[in-house]
């Protein structure tokens, strides 16, 4: 179940990035200048990104506890002054 | 690498909270302040090492923000007193912001050309947040294998490979705004950028960027903890915000080098504050909290390809370093206000609904603020080029 939201806020998030991408093309249409990086190979960089990511954030996630994981997660996010 | 490396020790400390306060047999708060003067000194010496940066070379300022950063680690494993936390956190702050964001975005600024510069910022961007969630499970897995003193002695080894790295980006000496000089001093720099309304409009943003990112990144997992949801959903959410910030930062960078920097801040905050307004409307689940998590990742620290971009269309890339560190420092006032304010607001009130509403009300404010920016040349370089 943990492995199965996580993935839908992904691939949701996803959806949003390549719709965002393609609203961002048509807005400024004429002024979109791709001649160093085609907005199409972009996109690909893009999505190897997330696929690459996902794979390893996933692995990381199942290699820890989830209460541990938190714990080192937040902690790290300077979650000191909360821990008191 | 340098803000990889950099960045992803420094949040990496929050680790050693309990081993190292145990070993002392001093509160919390102690290395909560020192924790909180590393960041403020982080900000504040962005702007010197930015000067410096900009004056003689990246590869000098990083190189003393690298031996800075070492020496404070090793004092940090060799601490003995609440006195020597502070000490050693605040030279890792000075040379956090050596080895931070401002001089190595200001050296790609200055190697990169005007079609691609905002792409390579977001680059950058996407290399130091990467570098918080790889070196933070080998920090993880030094503290679990090892004493704490000797994990940190680990680390500072593994950043001593940040001096290769500060020799590296001498590069930016060669490029062309570099071998072009100036003729402007560092006042005359300080000055025309303080008496440009766009500039201090840009700072003024940047501001509630910090305030933003931080009480999330300070407060989200308290929060969902106290909506009662399973104990994953706290680290997962934080781990996709870091995933989706990496993904964010190249997103921006494109889309800055395509378009209007200042109309993408606009509407990077507008979401933001539209963004917060959902969270505290819409029922919470697991879902919604990771569906949020992943967008707020989006637009994270996708703001600084596209200020330190707007910065460098304004004034030129010579002085990007120490003027970025100037927009920085605001940046890390708002982080602390976010942190702090979070907390003091929580336990007067019991909640963080006053925080919500102040991050939609700032997202929003923050997205107009960045609506009269102009995005051209100051007049100096008007004529230059003219």
């Amino acid at each position: 179940m943990e492995i199965f939201i996580s993935l839908l806020a992904i691939i949701l998030c996803w959806v949003w990035i390549e719709c965002f991408l393609i609203f961002s093309y048509k807005v400024n249409i004429g002024y979109f200048d791709d001649s160093y990086l085609s907005l199409s190979k972009f996109k690909w960089i893009i999505r190897i990104t997330i696929i690459t990511l996902t794979f390893l954030i996933s692995i990381y996630m199942f290699l820890f506890q989830p209460n541990e994981i938190n714990q080192v997660i937040s902690m790290c996010f300077n979650l000191i002054l909360n821990n008191k | 690498m340098l803000s990889f490396i950099a960045g992803g020790i420094t949040h990496s400390f929050g680790l050693y909270l309990i081993p190292v306060t145990e070993y002392l047999e001093v509160g919390r708060e102690t290395f909560g302040f020192a924790f909180a003067l590393q960041g403020f000194i982080a900000g504040a010496g962005a702007f010197i090492f930015g000067a410096i940066s900009d004056k003689y070379g990246s590869g000098i300022a990083s190189f003393i923000g690298a031996i800075l950063f070492i020496v404070g680690l090793v004092l940090f494993a060799n601490v003995g007193s609440s006195t020597d936390i502070i000490i050693s956190q605040c030279m890792i702050g000075f040379g956090a912001s050596g080895t931070g964001v401002s001089v190595t975005l200001g050296a790609v600024g200055r190697v990169a050309t005007d079609k691609n510069r905002t792409l390579y910022l977001g680059v950058v961007m996407a290399g130091a947040s990467a570098g918080q969630f790889i070196i933070l499970p080998i920090s993880s897995f030094l503290l679990q294998t090892f004493d704490w003193s000797q994990s940190l002695i680990y680390l500072a080894i593994l950043s001593s490979s940040m001096l290769f790295f500060a020799f590296a980006l001498n590069f930016s000496s060669k490029s062309k705004s570099s071998i072009e000089g100036t003729n402007q001093s560092i006042k005359e720099a300080l000055i025309e950028a303080l008496y440009s309304k766009s500039f201090i409009l840009l700072t003024i943003g940047f501001f509630v960027c910090g305030f933003h990112v931080t009480f999330v990144a300070v407060h989200l997992p308290a929060y969902i903890s106290d909506q009662n949801l399973p104990s994953w959903v706290g680290g997962w959410a934080l781990a996709l915000i870091g995933l989706f910030n990496i993904v964010g930062s190249l997103l921006f960078g494109y889309l800055g080098d395509n378009g209007s920097k200042k109309n993408l801040l606009a509407i990077l905050y507008t979401l933001r504050g539209v963004l917060f307004l959902l969270f505290i409307i819409i029922p919470i689940n697991e879902l919604t909290v990771l569906l949020f998590a992943s967008l707020l990742g989006i637009l994270w620290l996708s703001t600084v390809p596209l200020t330190s971009g707007i910065i460098s269309v304004m004034f030129g890339p010579y002085y990007m370093s120490m003027l970025f560190g100037i927009v920085f420092f605001s940046h890390q006032v708002g982080s602390f206000l976010g942190a702090w304010l979070g907390g003091k607001l929580f336990d007067a009130y019991g909640s963080y609904d006053i925080m919500w509403y102040a991050c939609i009300i700032l997202g929003f404010l923050s997205a107009l603020v960045h609506l009269p920016i102009k995005e051209i040349q100051v007049p100096r370089l008007q004529t230059n080029s003219g």
